[in-house]
């Protein structure tokens, strides 16, 4: 029972669950779902999402917010677009200054808001729009080449068989469960938690923020690069609706936006959701006009039952809680449902 | 005799306000001494400055004959000096051995939750309180586990110098404590020990230091002066102890409020009523349902089976607001989370709760939430130049203080009061009798009131619940409540309830 209890109250499993109804929907709408070609596809569309949501889950645990990704995936995406020349190593060079903004971004978000005590959402708003404005400088209008090891190299599978975005997806989680296990991962919940008492447990809070930033800056730089290989080119204002796709997949994964609860599994799997959702209305014959609504709908609906199974998960039950020896009673914790929306 | 610590000169000023002033004294090796003080005194800074978290502006300290001015908790704790925060600062989210273990989290490049969590058991279980689980989340626990916890982390790091910042304020009983302080006690351990009971200094520590805006007034030896000197010295309550018993007034004996055979999660056949003009004390030790049973009648938590009525008419309880529009105003027992909201003014929230009566066509007029707040902070004697601070810098006494003005504003008519003076210093004790002293003599007014300290329910009470394992066990009248036949109702030894309510 309790194994039950822990899983829903566990965000992702919510978000894997529509994850799984979603993908069935898909699968009898359509006869080619299950072919190599079409998972490769649906992983090469899910792929920069994927990259970019494991680097904000990582900020909104740690109790901050993360603006920046658009800018700096637009940022990153310009980049290759105009400096890669034609030789693979040109083409290097391009990825290795475009990850490097990426960190400098971070770096600076890192600073604004761990040093200098700026709130995150000024701050990371900030750079937001100055890499939206530089991103212009370097690229006025849509247009340009990425090398070609990025399109179709990212997009393609490593010796046939496996897909370099599965591997993408899966260093994600593997790097995540990785660093969940480590003294980062925990001080990382801990600030989220309560900054204060983290501080008093002898976390030093500025600088595990910092890390946080620039980990999240590189994230959202290889997310860049990720979606350079599925445009094929530039795009200085393409990003807006990204961001918010990634926002949306981190609140479908449960993860609680204050800090101090979630995962980037539930992220990755609300990313999944989002790219088959899309997939499925398209087999159905849906308008891509309404893909938007059916997103936005989907979002209130994975926040709704999430909430619901919390509610369901912490109800004490006779057996385990004794009426009289309940220790929980005079603490009585407001319920993490109510905490989460607050 | 060998000093463990010297302080001289230390003082720290945030923006205008002084928090401490040329505070120099002396702690000998081996002892525990007590700083005293009341709410607002510097006692925390004193400890946020030895704990690392805190520079100090001027002055030195050091600590076994050498320097010590750590910049980080680390550093403190480097030098042997760990802290049982007074705000406790367990981190709900993380397991109770990740807790105790950070910021390491165990030897080794990475993180081993299991062996972590086979360590926390046998640390919890060499100091006592074996009964919690090293896996569970702090979240889950009580608030007197959790304090326990904090107590024990800071124990387990073996200091040479051990802060204890309150370190019972939130314990249902000492027992535990004193045991775990005799069985630290050694030449080489030194205890600096801040607590608002003079009971508890007098049992546990040999000299007191007594800090009063800042400043040491002086640094006596326990033995040889009495309680009134200190507190002439703390310079709060010089009458005594605040706790006067002045059980004149007479209950008019209709019901305000009364619990009809309330059944919960906690709580099965709880039966009581609630008089205007009374102070109903409610005694008990931690868990056994009167949490649940206030928040019942708070509105808060929702009962299986039973009924409330108030002032003889059964109501339906669906929220705060329906209980508070019925005059039932609950004062909750975690200010920092369920109290305050932090970030607004003192003012704000004295108000926040009693805005229609402050506003003028639907908008605030500042100058009129002001001066009718003045009535209510004069009344729970809240020093009017905090009205306009943000309610987080006030001390928790001034906080405590600000949230019963606040009942006061809603013109509540029953106080359910949980334990408002856990924490707080004498002098704001002796303010927060008297002002349920007077709160009841208007005649219409009547407090339910639950505390820790049941020296001060018998002092104070006209009639005294005791709860045991979720029901009323024995009720107790104020005049020969003494605190051993408290103490054996509470503890399940007393099965006599006197005056079964219908």
């Amino acid at each position: 029972m309790s194994t039950i209890k822990k899983a829903l109250s566990n965000g992702s499993v919510i978000a894997f669950i529509l994850l799984t109804a979603i993908y069935v929907v898909y699968m009898y709408s359509s006869i080619d779902v299950l072919t190599i070609e079409n998972a490769t596809d649906l992983l090469n569309n899910v792929a920069p999402l994927v990259i970019a949501a494991t680097g904000l889950t990582l900020v909104i645990i740690s109790g901050g917010y993360d603006l920046s990704i658009g800018g700096v995936v637009v940022l990153a995406n310009v980049i290759l677009a105009t400096h890669s020349g034609t030789t693979v190593q040109s083409g290097l060079l391009a990825m290795a200054v475009a990850l490097g903004a990426g960190l400098l971004v971070g770096a600076i978000n890192g600073v604004l808001v761990a040093y200098l005590e700026v709130q995150s959402i000024a701050a990371t708003l900030a750079t937001f729009i100055m890499c939206s404005g530089i991103a212009l400088v370097i690229m006025p209008s849509p247009g340009g080449n990425v090398p070609e090891f990025i399109s179709p190299g990212l997009n393609s599978t490593i010796g046939g068989a496996l897909p370099v975005s599965l591997l993408v997806v899966g260093t994600c989680i593997l790097g995540w469960l990785v660093l969940r296990r480590s003294r980062f991962g925990v001080y990382i919940y801990a600030l989220g938690s309560d900054e204060r008492s983290a501080v008093q447990s002898g976390i030093r809070a500025a600088s595990v923020k910092f890390r946080v930033f620039l980990g999240a800056g590189l994230l959202y730089a290889l997310a860049g690069v990720m979606l350079s290989a599925q445009t094929a080119s530039g795009d200085p204002n393409g990003s807006a609706l990204f961001m918010v796709l990634v926002f949306a997949a981190v609140a479908i994964g449960g993860t609680r936006f204050g800090g101090g609860r979630g995962s980037a599994i539930g992220s990755i799997v609300g990313a999944g959701v989002l790219a088959v959702l899309q997939k499925m209305l398209f087999a159905l014959g849906v308008s891509t006009f309404y893909t938007g609504i059916v997103q936005g709908a989907v979002l209130i609906l994975a926040v709704l039952l999430g909430q619901v199974s919390l509610l369901v998960a912490q109800r004490p039950r006779a057996a385990e809680t004794p009426a009289p020896r309940d220790d929980r009673d005079a603490g009585a914790p407001v319920p993490a449902a109510q905490r989460g929306t607050s | 005799m060998k000093l463990a610590l010297e302080l001289s000169g230390l003082s720290k000023r945030y923006g205008p306000t002084t928090a401490l002033s040329e505070v120099t004294f002396d702690v000998r090796m081996g002892t525990t001494h007590a700083i005293v003080g009341e709410n607002g005194a510097g006692k925390s800074t004193l400890i946020r400055a030895l704990s690392g978290l805190e520079v100090p502006d001027t002055g030195t300290m050091s600590l076994g004959g050498s320097a010590y001015r750590p910049r980080s908790l680390g550093e403190a704790r480097a030098r042997g000096v760990s802290t049982a925060f007074q705000d406790l600062s367990m981190l709900p989210n993380l397991t109770v051995a990740e807790n105790l273990f950070l910021p390491r989290l165990g030897a080794g490049p990475t993180v081993r939750r299991r062996a972590n969590e086979a360590t926390a058991g046998v640390v919890l279980d060499r100091y006592g309180i074996g009964h919690i689980a090293p896996n569970r989340e702090v979240g889950t626990l009580s608030l007197a586990d959790r304090q326990k916890l904090e107590i024990v982390r800071a124990v387990s790091h073996k200091p040479k110098l051990l802060l204890l910042d309150e370190p019972s304020a939130a314990l249902p009983d000492v027992e535990w404590l004193y045991g775990l302080l005799a069985d630290l006690r050694s030449e080489d351990l030194t205890i600096l020990y801040i607590s608002h009971r003079l009971a508890e200094i007098r049992d546990l520590c040999q000299a007191a230091t007594v800090l009063r805006n800042g400043r040491v007034i002086d640094t006596v030896s326990v033995d040889d002066v009495d309680d009134s000197v200190v507190f002439q010295m703390m310079g709060g309550a010089t009458e005594g102890h605040g706790i006067q018993a002045r059980k004149s007034r007479s209950s008019t004996g209709s019901s305000a409020v009364a619990a009809r055979d309330l059944h919960g999660k906690t709580i099965a056949g709880v039966s009581f009523t609630l008089q205007r003009g009374e102070i109903l004390g409610v005694a008990a030790l931690e868990g056994q349902g009167q949490a649940e049973t206030f928040r019942i009648l708070a509105g808060v938590a929702k009962p299986s089976s039973g009924r409330v009525e108030v002032e003889g008419r059964p109501v339906r309880l669906r929220n705060p607001a329906t209980a508070l529009r019925l005059g039932l105003s609950f004062v909750a027992e975690e200010r920092k989370t369920e109290g305050i909201f932090p970030g607004l003014s003192t003012l704000a929230n004295v108000t926040i709760g009693a805005l229609r009566r402050v506003q003028t066509f639907g908008l605030l007029g500042a100058r009129n939430e002001y001066v009718s707040t003045l009535d209510a902070a004069r009344e729970v004697d809240l020093n009017e130049r905090y009205l306009r601070m943000d309610i987080d810098a006030l001390s928790g006494g001034n906080q405590q203080k600000a949230i019963l003005a606040r009942s006061l504003m809603q013109r509540s008519k029953s106080l359910l009061l949980y334990d408002p003076s856990r924490g707080v210093d004498v002098g704001t004790k002796g303010t927060i009798y008297g002002l349920m002293e007077r709160f009841v003599a208007r005649g219409d007014g009547a407090i339910l009131w639950y505390s820790t300290d049941l020296a001060e329910l018998a002092a104070v009470c006209d009639r005294i619940l005791c709860f045991y394992k979720g029901a009323v066990v024995a009720e107790v009248s104020g005049e020969d409540g003494n605190v051993e036949r408290l103490l054996s109702a509470i503890t399940g030894h007393d099965n006599s309830r006197h005056e079964v309510a219908p």
